[in-house]
Order: C-alpha cells, then sequence, then structure tokens
C-alpha cells in the first residue's frame, strides 16, 4: 500500500543516489526485457465482475473474468517436473515444476498493472504450448536485501507460481 | 343429494386375481440367474460389482458430466489404457475423479450371516423336475458352503472444490445411513459397510498443487462360489422291486454204515431227506447187499426201485444195481429220514 506522503531515502547519500540507481536500472532492465526478452502473460482476475458461490466461493472456469492479458518482461526460473501419484501409486501424473520469475517493478508501474495472489500466468514454452500457472506468492513485500540496490532501494519482485489446473483455468 | 366436492374420482376398480401373488418362485429365481444353480462368484466378480455399486449408487454429476470412477491395478499400460478418455494434452488424468483401490489381500469373511460348516460336503440345493422323453424324473443340484471374504476398497474422491465434494459425501451419508448398502453381483446379495471416512487433501503446501480428496473406506462382506464345485445328481425316478429264485437246491444225503465185527457184515443206510431237497434218491452199493427192513422218520409213505422196478422189502441188491428210493414227506419243512437196514452177502 503506497502513501501519498513521500519520505527521501538519504542512506549511502554520499556514493550512491536515486541517479546511480535509475542508471544500473535502465541497464538491467534493457538486458532482462531488451536482450533476454523473456516473456510471460499475466491474467489478472476481475476480482468485481467475477461471479463466485456464495458460501465457498468457488466459481467455475466460466465464471472468473479477466482484466486484458498482459504481456511482461520476466527472469524465470523453472523448476524440473516431477512424476507423482494421486492415490498410493496409482494414477500417476507428470506435472511442471513451480515457474518463479523476477521482473522489475519499474515495468509493473510502467504498465500500470499489479501482480495478485491468485491470478494466472502464462508461460508459451513452446510454439504450440502455453503453461498456465496460478500465482502463490505475489512477491509484494520485497524489502529484503537481496531485492535492494546496495541497499539502496527495492527494484523488483520475485513472483513464485504453481501449475494451474484445467478444471481452474483454462486460458 | 349433492356428491361432497372433494369425492375421490379416480377408484381404482382394476379386477385382482386373488390367487395371484408374486410370481412363481422358480420363474423368479431363473430370471435372475438364468439357470437353476446360483452363478458362480468370485474375486473378480465382486471387484466387478463394487465398481458398478460405486459408479450407480455413489456416482455423482458435475455440471452435466459424469465424475469419472477408475479402478486400478498395477499396470501400467492399464492405468493409461482406463485413464486416456479422461486426460489432458500430457496424458495426465483429470481432477475431478474418483478412484477405488482394493487392499489385495481378501480377509476372511465376517459376515454373520454366512454360517461356517467345518466340512465343506455338498448340500442338496433344489429339486429340478425333467423329462427324458418318456418318463419324468428330476435332478439333484448340490452346492458346498461358499467361502466368505471380506473385500476392503478404498473409494477416494478428488476435486477442487467444497461444494463438489459436498455432493458425494452427501450420497454417501445417505446410501449409508443404515450403516450399510447392498450390492447385487450375479444373483447374490453382499452388504457393504462404510468402516471409516478419512481426509487426505492436499492443502497445507501453499507452494504446490491443492486439492480435496475424501477417502471412504469399504468393507465388502462377500463370498466365493466356484461352479466348479456344484453337483447334478439325477434323483429316483423309478423303483424296481425285483426277487430273485436260488435254482440251486440242497441234495439229500446217503450215508453207509458198516459193522464189520458181525461175521455176517451188516450194512446200514441212513438216507436223509433235507428240505426242499429232492424227495427221490439213487444209490447203489459197494457189496451185494440183502435189505431186509427198513426205518422211517418223517415219512407218510416211500416207494423202492430197482433199476427202474418198484421192489418190497425184503430184496437182494448187486453191486450193479441202482437203488432209487422216492418218499413222501409228512411235514415237508423238516427232514426226513430213511434207515435201511441190510446184510453183505460175501
Amino acid at each position: 500500500m503506497s502513501s501519498k506522503k513521500r519520505l527521501p531515502i538519504n542512506r549511502m547519500g554520499k556514493f550512491y543516489d536515486y541517479l546511480d540507481f535509475g542508471l544500473e536500472n535502465e541497464m538491467a532492465r534493457e538486458f532482462v526485457e531488451g536482450d533476454l526478452n523473456f516473456t510471460v502473460i499475466l491474467f489478472r482476475v476481475d476480482r468485481l465482475k467475477s461471479q463466485t458461490d456464495d458460501t465457498y466461493g468457488e466459481p467455475d472456469v466460466e465464471e472468473i473474468k479477466f482484466h486484458p492479458p498482459i504481456e511482461l518482461k520476466v527472469r524465470p526460473m523453472l523448476e524440473e517436473s516431477e512424476s507423482k501419484d494421486y492415490s498410493e501409486g496409482y494414477f500417476r501424473y507428470e506435472e511442471y515444476g513451480n515457474l518463479t520469475f523476477t521482473i522489475f517493478e519499474d515495468q509493473l508501474i510502467e504498465l500500470g498493472v499489479d501482480i495478485s495472489y491468485g491470478d494466472y500466468i502464462g508461460y508459451p514454452d513452446r510454439e504450440d504450448n502455453i503453461k498456465y500457472f496460478t500465482v502463490v506468492n505475489d512477491g509484494k513485500i520485497n524489502t529484503d536485501n537481496a531485492k535492494t540496490r546496495v541497499g539502496y532501494k527495492t527494484y523488483y519482485r520475485k513472483i513464485v507460481c504453481t501449475v494451474a489446473d484445467v478444471d481452474e483455468f483454462n486460458g | 343429494m349433492a356428491l361432497p366436492k372433494k369425492r375421490k374420482k379416480d377408484i381404482d376398480i382394476k379386477v385382482i386375481d386373488p390367487q395371484g401373488g408374486p410370481k412363481n418362485w422358480t420363474d423368479q429365481f431363473l430370471e435372475q440367474n438364468k439357470q437353476f444353480l446360483p452363478r458362480s462368484v468370485d474375486f473378480e466378480d465382486l471387484d466387478a460389482g463394487f465398481v458398478e455399486f460405486v459408479e450407480n449408487d455413489l456416482g455423482i454429476v458435475v455440471k452435466g458430466e459424469k465424475i469419472p470412477v477408475n479402478f486400478l491395478t498395477l499396470q501400467r499400460w492399464n492405468e493409461f489404457a482406463k485413464l486416456w478418455p479422461n486426460t489432458d494434452k500430457f496424458k495426465n488424468v483429470k481432477i475431478p475423479f474418483i478412484s477405488i483401490v482394493r487392499r489385495p489381500n481378501p480377509e476372511t469373511g465376517t459376515n454373520p450371516a454366512d454360517f461356517k460348516i467345518p466340512i465343506r460336503k455338498n448340500f442338496p440345493y433344489m429339486q429340478i423336475p425333467v423329462w427324458d422323453g418318456n418318463r419324468k424324473g428330476a435332478d439333484i443340484y448340490g452346492i458346498p458352503n461358499p467361502v466368505g471374504v471380506d473385500m476392503i476398497y478404498t473409494v477416494r474422491f478428488f476435486t477442487f472444490r467444497m461444494r463438489e465434494l459436498n455432493i458425494l459425501v452427501k450420497k454417501v451419508m445417505q446410501t449409508f445411513a443404515s450403516a450399510q448398502a447392498y450390492v447385487n453381483i450375479k444373483g447374490h446379495y453382499f452388504p457393504i459397510m462404510l468402516e471409516s471416512i478419512g481426509d487426505e487433501s492436499q492443502i497445507t503446501d501453499l507452494n504446490s498443487k491443492r486439492y480435496y480428496v475424501q477417502s471412504f473406506e469399504m468393507k465388502l462382506q462377500g463370498y466365493i462360489v466356484d461352479s466348479e464345485e456344484f453337483e447334478v445328481k439325477p434323483a429316483i425316478s423309478r423303483t424296481f422291486i425285483t426277487t430273485e429264485v436260488d435254482e440251486r437246491r440242497p441234495r439229500s444225503i446217503v450215508r453207509f454204515i458198516k459193522d464189520e465185527t458181525e461175521k455176517d457184515k451188516t450194512l446200514k443206510v441212513i438216507i436223509q431227506y433235507l428240505p426242499s431237497a429232492p424227495t427221490s434218491l439213487k444209490f447203489k452199493t459197494d457189496n451185494r447187499t440183502n435189505f431186509t427192513t427198513i426205518a422211517t422218520n418223517n415219512v407218510s409213505s416211500y416207494t423202492i426201485y430197482k433199476n427202474g422196478s418198484p421192489v418190497s422189502l425184503p430184496f437182494i441188491a448187486d453191486t450193479e444195481d441202482e437203488i432209487t428210493i422216492s418218499i413222501v414227506k409228512t411235514d415237508s419243512t423238516k427232514i426226513a429220514e430213511i434207515t435201511l437196514n441190510g446184510l453183505i452177502i460175501i
């Protein structure tokens, strides 16, 4: 939740300021968004228009309404798939590993979007396939040291997604 | 007088046959079993019957589609073969679905209605009339005491939604409202007990796929009927009473008693006519003998023949003469005896 009241960041002011931060950020974004160009599609759930079951809030696939999909340039990390079973060694299935990606906060600000818990992410891993994931950790709290530039300011978010079943979201 | 407004207008005036009643028992039985003997039941039949019970009695429809029920064994190709209609493009089974897993080891039957008889002898089951074209008979059908078995099944329902879970749980509760349900497998009724309801939902791991898993452990109290052990024996269709007559008759007994102490050797011929033995007897003597007297017992009359000609005492019999004595018994059921006394002529 952002506040209208602005507080200047004065830490490390003698050798690192917003100009340095901005420069490094632009260089990094150019590399990630321009050179690497990994693209995912964000499907944001329209929480106002989506109809939900009164008691349980469990909408069917067709009852979930979305905002227009948006392409995001990210740095994805897709875990190895696993062969599992549903029941005592029976009903084997192999599922994609979790998708974790990082995204610059500036990109989200520029696009005017936010990624929230429960949104859906499409990752086109092949020419003929888009795998869909659901956001299980939207990384909104990202002020840890690793996500800042030398402790000056947070500049990216780490989003963790897990596989979305077709009964939940079919693209 | 006007009829009341709420008078009954749909009186059933159909003629009811007072002799009607239920259909003949044999017809009912044949209709159910298609044969006189009960149909055999093995483990595969019990499994198939249980799967059918889950599909029909516990099956649910969600959004117009019947939730698939899958009963699997460990064969991998079999798993694929059964599941492929309900898989995604990566051939993963799609949720929701119902799974049935049977504990591989059947246990000894615990159904109190199944009596356990120590020696598995064949018991007469029913008598079926037969007609061979000539006469009416019957076949006796016999089967041994069935072997009771308990089959433990775990039925699991996988779904993403609580409201779908509610539908199945409600159906299970209604079906097992009396603690048990019944399944008809090949004409045999077996009880199914709901042992427990468990929850194996994958909910706690936030970073992985989450779904509900409700498990229902059920025990099918069945028995095994092996048609190889059935026995069909013809019943008694006709009784013959026969009397055999034994043609062998006892022979009369002839004993020759010589008294060699006398100078004139005496000879005593004792003839015993046994009951049912011929009353005529022939004999020859080893010596020339002069028969002089005769004594009888249980003989009303007698006739002595020498070489076929009747003679009277005294008479002399040579060694080559054939003596025949015919008698008439006083009491034919008793032994008759004649003693012929004579002297051997040297």
